[in-house]
């Protein structure tokens, strides 16, 4: 065991993009950033909102959103790509130096890249690194707004040697036309500001999850079937609603890992549940499990809050858990973790789209029951953990376009 | 008293004097042993036009001469004596009585028209005592104002006096028609109003003359013989004497004015002189406050410390009864300042008489000298050298050459910046270059020259030729001091330097911690020749490099102790102890260098041809420039006995810019060789430290640069770690190569034998799974010291190694 601290881990966030910004006025001018609030970032693009966007600044206003690429794990993560995809001549993951390392799998050809000028050079650098070793183990998608770059897109990705990972998947939205995917059109969502950008999706996963994980008696691994302690393990619910399944995180994983044909892999992309044997997404449910255990009093008031909704409105919200599950297990081969469930929750989700973190009505009632409702464990433990302001991830406003 | 007022009349206005010689003998012996009989014609002949003149140049009348001011100033103290005395003894009629004196020297001036001598000789006074009277009738007034009540009614009473006068004078103005034509406008005011017009007229003059209130001495002086000869002057003739008092004044500050371009450098020379004329000052001032003690707050005339005090005084004070005493302080303070003014300007026009007239004016200046007291002289320092830059500049711009000059060193530096070994052929390039050139080899080796020589040297020698040099030049030219003098050639050439160091305080400040062979020159106080001589003499003599410091003052010994980073001590013998050291271990090493330049110089004297070609010894082409400047500067050692015939044939050989320039100023071409070596070098010096050369700077430049090379090659060395890294990678790979399978299986396997952890506490495999981004550096702690032990491996890893491996495997990795 590592000493860090681990008080200071973040969950993965809810939402964190690298988008690429392109001038409305002059087409030719490209932006490429990284935010985890796509349409707030845009604004302040725009000058619609207060915000670092220096570069933006200036006559080329108004700025559209082209394509996001979304799904980050983590803030490093998407700045690491937002700085690779910017500087691609500099980065690892796309020069020589990916070939001298012996494991120089995902990529293709190797070509040394100076700082890409064109939208064209920017697609290229895109899809290279989505087939890069290093961030095409991660599951990300990529979301088109603008039909004629998805084209572009798609003329790359035809004539490039290599091929992106199934299980990044291209989504295209926005005024792209609908039936590139067949199966991807649940997945849209019609536009920059109707990206959820918080924790709603996953609110009742994990509702469930920490409804199923109260009572500790009867929990058993699915996978090792050995008894299962919460509190002192971490462990992984099935996203699906009506699957009580639960199993340690590394049963599960070396599960999902030899049941995928890939070697060498560490991180599994998706596997299908023991229990319901439903397809899940790793991310998803990590997603889910890093926010149940350093989620902090933001999970403590979304649960709070989820109580007290099931009282009022206890159909509805089952119903579109249901719908969660299911849809994510349905989508295609490879869902992508965000998957259905940003149209299932934005009505939720809509009332704190001001913010990450979604804030309730009741919001200050909660806050005031919470002493009265849950001392336990884990609101201990989590004590320490960093409050909303803390999660709230910073835009970084690198810009390596002109 | 009467002779010395009329050398100083002659001094400052030789038509009166011929005037004056006619009057006289008609007029009465006594009044003319009291008064100077001096020219009472000249000043009614100006009066009208003059009259309007602005004050400011009337305070400045005693600019024409310091020695006449001086001997004015000494003239007038008994005058005021008498005039307190009487001032006292009119206890009765005090009132009227301090009045009478201001006014009664113009009715002296109408008894002239009956008995011209003492008019005319009043008048002469009141012109020539201006500064210093006008001061003490300032500091009468200022008695009025203390008996403020005194003031108003002695005004009265004085009309009345006045009437009286003015109708005894008048029968006695009759008999004179030269009286009359020559005091026509005082006759006039007379005739206007003997005793209305003229209040009124008074007033309008106290109002706008400032400067009469310096005049105080002269109506004293006037009152004097008013008492003694003839009391009874009108009203009017007092008036129109102030006005022709100030005329003449104002005329002799005009004069001044146009002697004086207004160029900062004099301000600079301003200095000196003034901490002089302050002193002179201050001794006939002290007089004066001796008589007028009463007076006190009142007396601007005593030292500028004295009138400091005096403001403050009256600001401490002022404030305090500021309502009560308005009046009073008003007058006082405003005295002060314009006895401030007028000694400004006096000693501007000092400065600039000695400039303008070349360094001949500089040679009364001379006996002048004092040995300032070492704040006085720190002050001086201080405020010179920013006035010094400016100067530095100014002369810059009036040199033609200065902006070739200028290019030419850009250029230089440019290409030396570009490190272009290869010297231009062209001459000013060539001289830049192999400077440079010298310098580099310098650096690598121990920052000297093959021969041996300082690099300081080197740059001195530069300095010569660059604009700094120009300057240089071109202040040789300004002064016209080899035109003017027929002094020597060195002396002429000492002095260019020495001016220039003069006028530039931070320069002299600054050069005097290094001044080897010749600090006393670069004083400040040494612009009088015979001191500049001397120290040419001294220099002259074999290199004695040590300054004397026990010659300097204290504030220049402290400031040389500061120079060499030491706080000044205030034993001057430690001190001087210090600097000996300080200069001994600086300058040893030089000091054999300019041995040998010296003996080069001889050896080169005959052509410069010989030089150039000692001098590639060391350098390479360009030297031949650079063995022109040494040969000057190795000339200017030599100069004191030989300079001036020897510095014409190098002029003609030396193929340099700094010639060419020379040659187009038609003489300085001869300074620049003559000027002595250490002279040069402590020009360097001081600009080093203080305001450094366009030149100096990119050659600083470079040579930091220099240096820097090496500096850089430790840092290539970091950017190699990276290689290097990667080389530790490469080898971790190749040692992956060998057991590669074992080091990055035997990290998964211990990954995998960790524990599981906790929600709060994951294990690494757990992070990994939760995507959270993995801190390589903890990762390998944790790795090396327990994970590896799980699975009995003994070797380590480093953050670069699993960092491809994270990557490798798509675990999103960073760096703390």
């Amino acid at each position: 065991m590592s000493d860090v601290d681990v008080a200071h881990t973040k969950p993965i966030p809810a939402f964190y993009c690298c988008y690429l910004l392109r001038s409305t006025v002059r087409q030719t001018s490209l932006y490429i950033g990284s935010t985890p609030h796509p349409s707030r970032r845009l604004a302040q693009h725009n000058g619609v909102s207060k915000g670092g966007a220096r570069k933006t600044a200036n006559d080329k206003r108004p700025w559209e959103m082209v394509l996001i690429v979304e799904s980050f794990t983590s803030r490093t993560a998407a700045l690491q790509f937002e700085w690779a995809w910017q500087k691609p001549g500099k980065s690892r993951h796309l020069g020589l130096l990916d070939d001298d390392t012996e494991s120089a799998r995902g990529k293709g050809k190797t070509r040394p890249r100076g700082p890409a000028r064109s939208l064209k050079g920017h697609l290229e650098n895109l899809h290279a690194l989505l087939r890069s070793t290093y961030f095409s183990s991660l599951p990300l998608s990529v979301r088109f707004f603008a039909d004629d770059v998805h084209q572009l897109w798609r003329v790359w990705s035809d004539r490039v040697d290599g091929v992106i990972p199934e299980h990044i998947k291209v989504i295209p939205d926005g005024s792209c036309v609908e039936d590139q995917y067949p199966g991807v059109e649940h997945a849209r969502v019609g536009g920059v500001d109707r990206i959820q950008v918080d924790y709603g999706k996953i609110y009742n996963y994990l509702e469930k999850a920490a409804f199923q994980l109260d009572d500790p008696e009867n929990l058993q691994c699915k996978v090792c079937q050995t008894p299962i302690a919460p509190k002192e393990e971490l462990v992984v619910v099935c996203p699906q609603m009506r699957c009580y399944c639960v199993s340690h995180l590394l049963c599960l994983s070396a599960r999902f890992l030899d049941s995928a044909k890939e070697r060498g892999r560490l991180v599994p992309i998706s596997g299908k549940c023991p229990g319901c044997h439903k397809t899940a997404q790793w991310s998803l449910m990590m997603q889910e499990l890093s926010f149940r255990t350093r989620g902090g009093k933001e999970l403590q008031a979304i649960l709070r809050k989820r109580r007290r909704g099931d009282c009022r409105t206890d159909i509805a919200p089952r119903e579109d858990t249901d719908d969660v599950g299911t849809a994510a297990a349905e989508y295609g081969d490879f869902p992508v973790s965000v998957g259905g469930s940003i149209k299932g929750l934005n009505n939720a989700s809509d009332k704190s789209t001001h913010d990450d973190i979604p804030l309730e009505d009741d919001w200050y009632e909660s806050l005031a029951l919470e002493s009265d409702n849950e001392v336990d464990d884990r609101s201990k433990s989590h004590s320490t953990v960093p409050t909303r302001a803390e999660i709230v991830i910073e835009d970084s406003d690198c810009d390596s376009t002109g | 008293m009467s002779a010395a007022a009329d050398v100083i009349v002659l001094s400052s206005s030789p038509d009166r004097i011929t005037n004056d010689s006619l009057v006289l003998p008609a007029h009465d012996p006594v009044k003319l042993f009291d008064l100077s009989p001096h020219s009472s014609s000249p000043s009614p002949v100006r009066s009208p036009s003059e009259l309007f003149q602005p004050p400011t140049r009337s305070r400045t009348f005693e600019l024409g001469d310091s020695s006449q001011s001086k001997e004015i100033k000494t003239p007038n103290e008994p005058a005021v004596k008498k005039a307190n005395t009487t001032l006292k003894s009119k206890s009765t009629s005090s009132k009227g009585q301090p009045k009478r004196r201001g006014r009664r020297p113009a009715g002296e001036s109408q008894t002239v028209l009956g008995g011209p001598g003492p008019a005319s000789v009043a008048q002469e006074n009141a012109p020539k005592k201006t500064t210093g009277p006008r001061k003490k009738r300032v500091d009468n007034e200022g008695k009025r104002g203390k008996a403020t009540n005194k003031t108003i009614t002695g005004r009265v009473a004085k009309s009345g006096n006045a009437q009286a006068k003015s109708l005894q004078d008048k029968p006695m103005d009759v008999p004179t028609p030269e009286a009359l034509l020559q005091m026509k406008p005082a006759s006039e005011a007379i005739d206007l109003g003997n005793d209305d017009l003229q209040l009124e007229a008074s007033m309008k003059r106290r109002m706008d003359w400032t400067p009469t209130k310096d005049t105080s001495a002269q109506t004293i002086e006037l009152s004097q013989e008013g008492f003694a000869g003839a009391n009874p002057k009108s009203f009017g003739s007092l008036l129109s004497e102030y006005s022709f008092s100030d005329v003449s004044s104002a005329r002799i500050d005009v004069r001044n004015f146009g002697d004086d371009g207004p160029t900062k450098r004099r301000r600079i020379e301003l200095v000196d002189p003034r901490l002089f004329g302050s002193s002179k000052q201050a001794s006939r001032d002290i007089d004066n406050i001796d008589l007028t003690k009463n007076n006190q707050p009142e007396q601007p005339e005593p030292k500028q410390k004295q009138k400091k005090q005096a403001r403050k005084f009256t600001t401490l004070t002022a404030r305090v009864t500021a309502n009560y005493l308005s009046d009073y302080y008003e007058g006082s303070d405003l005295s002060s300042k314009e006895t401030t003014a007028s000694r400004e300007n006096a000693v501007t026009a000092r400065k600039n008489g000695s400039k303008s007239k070349g360094k001949a004016a500089s040679k009364p200046k001379e006996p002048e000298f004092i040995v300032l007291s070492p704040e006085a002289a720190a002050r001086s320092l201080e405020n010179q050298e920013l006035i010094f830059g400016t100067c530095s500049q100014l002369e810059r711009e009036d040199s033609p050459t200065s902006l070739k000059e200028l290019q030419a060193a850009i250029s230089e530096s440019e290409r030396y910046a570009m490190a272009e070994p290869s010297p231009p052929s062209s001459s000013i390039c060539a001289t830049h270059t192999s400077r440079f050139t010298t310098a580099r080899g310098l650096w690598s080796v121990a920052a000297r020259d093959l021969e041996g020589s300082l690099i300081h040297q080197t740059e001195v020698v530069d300095l010569v030729d660059t604009p700094e040099s120009a300057k240089m030049k071109t202040s040789t030219n300004n002064n016209c001091n080899e035109q003017m003098l027929g002094d020597r050639a060195i002396v002429t050439l000492r002095e260019p330097l020495d001016q220039p160091q003069g006028e530039a305080p931070g320069l002299k400040a600054i050069p005097a911690t290094r001044r080897e062979p010749s600090p006393a020159p670069s004083l400040p106080t040494t612009k009088t020749r015979d001191k500049a001589k001397e120290i040419t003499s001294q220099h002259s003599e074999p290199p004695p490099e040590m300054p004397d410091y026990s010659g300097f003052t204290d504030a220049e010994l402290s400031r040389q102790v500061a120079s060499y980073g030491f706080k000044p001590l205030k034993n001057r013998k430690k001190m001087i102890e210090l600097l000996q050291k300080c200069w001994e271990s600086k300058h040893g090493k030089s000091s054999t260098a300019k041995t040998r330049a010296s003996l080069q110089t001889t050896a080169i004297e005959p052509t410069l041809e010989h030089a150039s070609s000692e001098s590639k010894k060391s350098q390479k082409q360009p030297r031949k420039t650079t063995t022109t400047r040494k040969t000057t500067t190795k000339f200017k050692t030599k100069t004191d006995s030989n300079a001036p015939p020897k510095t014409k044939p190098r002029k003609i050989p030396s193929t340099s810019d700094a010639i060419k320039a020379l040659g187009i100023r038609s003489s300085p071409a001869q300074t620049p060789p003559t000027r002595s070596f250490f002279n040069v070098e402590v020009i360097e010096d001081s600009e080093e430290e203080s305001l450094p050369s366009p030149s100096q700077i990119q050659a600083r430049y470079i040579l930091d640069i220099r240096p820097a090379f090496p500096v850089s090659k430790p840092i290539y060395n970091p950017t190699h770690l990276k290689p290097h890294p990667s080389k530790s990678t490469t080898k971790n790979s190749a040692t992956l190569s060998q057991k590669q399978p074992d080091l990055a299986d035997q990290i998964l396997k211990a990954m995998h034998a960790q524990s599981a952890g906790t929600p709060s506490r994951p294990s690494w495999h757990e992070k990994i799974l939760m995507y959270d981004p993995i801190v390589l550096e903890d990762f390998a702690t944790w790795l090396n010291t327990e994970g590896l032990g799980l699975v009995g491996e003994d070797r380590e890893v480093g953050a670069a190694f699993l960092r491809k491996w994270c990557e490798s495997r798509g675990i999103c990795c960073c760096y703390r």
